[in-house]
């Protein structure tokens, strides 16, 4: 009979290690001076976000296929130029720099938040996600491209 | 009696495992959607700096000393400007756009993984670090709201609130004894 129980015990045992492995370690306290991990905080809609981030850096990676960063002037004042291209990390910089600003951007566009109709945006959808990574990959693509022309000029 | 004793253990073991496994699998996503993806980092601390938060700050920087309103659309296609104050979202807009980018940009430089240009571990777990971060999503909002009365002493004061918020962290994190090394 105890044998038996044993039996018993060790299993349930050892199903709820299985289901629940090292918890008390994932939960153990942050460092002294330390802070929790931060959420992310929504500001904007889709659409403002679209518009801060992604157009002005897709912008800059549209203009150089017709304009040939190599071409631009640094700006009267480079360190505050509005212009990315003619700025302080301006031409093959700034395009590097937008690609980067893209596949970054990615993770933005996953933090649930409204469209800019009010409703929510689909972040959980299959192909929403999907077209998130292939933003994530054409904009590391552009800015590796940015690398590779800048080591070339 | 032995074996019906092993038996209930068994029975049992098997009740208990349908029952975990059934929390398993309501967990799993539903079809056609997607389990929220975890954010991934693609740059370095400098890189988002110089990709989002860099120029941002310069277009709410120019309209301190030119007035958004008086900026004209780019020729011959604003949609296609790479200077956000002449496209087709210019002027003003533009401006508003910079605020929310900055306060958006905040959620990137609390990611984990997010690593400094030294290629040392960026301190987000820091309390000041996520102090400053949150300085940057007041400084983007109070931008965003002054851009949106159209005022330029409130851009000038706004300007100064972003200015502030960068050096404060630049401070600290950034001009540092040793350069670039020593730096995050």
């Amino acid at each position: 009979m105890v044998r038996g129980g044993g039996v018993l015990g060790l299993s349930v045992i050892g199903l709820l290690l299985f289901a629940f492995p090292g918890d008390g370690v994932a939960q153990a306290p942050a460092e002294r001076g330390a802070a929790a991990p931060q959420q992310p905080r929504i500001h904007a809609n889709m659409l403002q976000l679209m518009r801060g981030v992604l157009y002005p850096a897709s912008n800059v990676i549209f203009t150089v296929q017709s304009d040939d960063p190599d071409t631009f002037k640094p700006g009267l004042r480079p360190s505050t130029s509005s212009d990315p291209l003619t700025s302080a990390y301006g031409g093959w910089a700034a395009v590097e720099n937008a690609g980067l600003a893209l596949a970054e951007s990615a993770n933005l566009l996953i933090i649930p938040r409204p469209c800019g109709n009010g409703k929510p945006a689909p972040v959980q959808a299959a192909d929403w996600q999907g077209a998130g990574a292939s933003r994530r990959r054409h904009g590391s693509l552009q800015s590796r491209a940015g690398q590779e022309r800048r080591r070339h000029s | 009696m032995r074996v019906r004793t092993v038996l209930i253990g068994v029975l049992v073991t098997v009740a208990v495992g349908v029952v975990l496994l059934g929390g398993v699998s309501a967990q799993a996503p539903a079809r056609g959607r997607g389990a929220a993806p975890a954010a991934r980092v693609h740059g370095t601390l400098l890189q988002v700096m110089r990709g989002i938060l860099y120029p941002a700050s310069n277009v709410i920087f120019a309209a301190q000393s030119d007035d958004p309103a008086t900026i004209k659309p780019a020729t011959p296609d604003p949609a296609t400007s790479p200077n956000p104050l002449t496209s087709s979202y210019g002027g003003w807009t533009a401006v508003e756009n910079a605020g929310i980018a900055l306060a958006e940009a905040a959620n990137l430089l609390t990611i984990p993984g997010r690593m400094c240009s030294n290629g040392k571990p960026a301190p987000i777990q820091n309390a000041d670090w996520q102090m400053w971060v949150q300085e940057l999503r007041d400084a983007g909002m109070a931008t965003y709201k002054a851009a949106q009365s159209k005022n330029q002493d409130g851009i000038l004061e706004a300007a100064g609130v972003v200015s502030e918020a960068c050096s404060h962290c630049h401070d600290k994190y950034r001009e540092v004894p040793g350069g670039v090394k020593n730096r995050c």
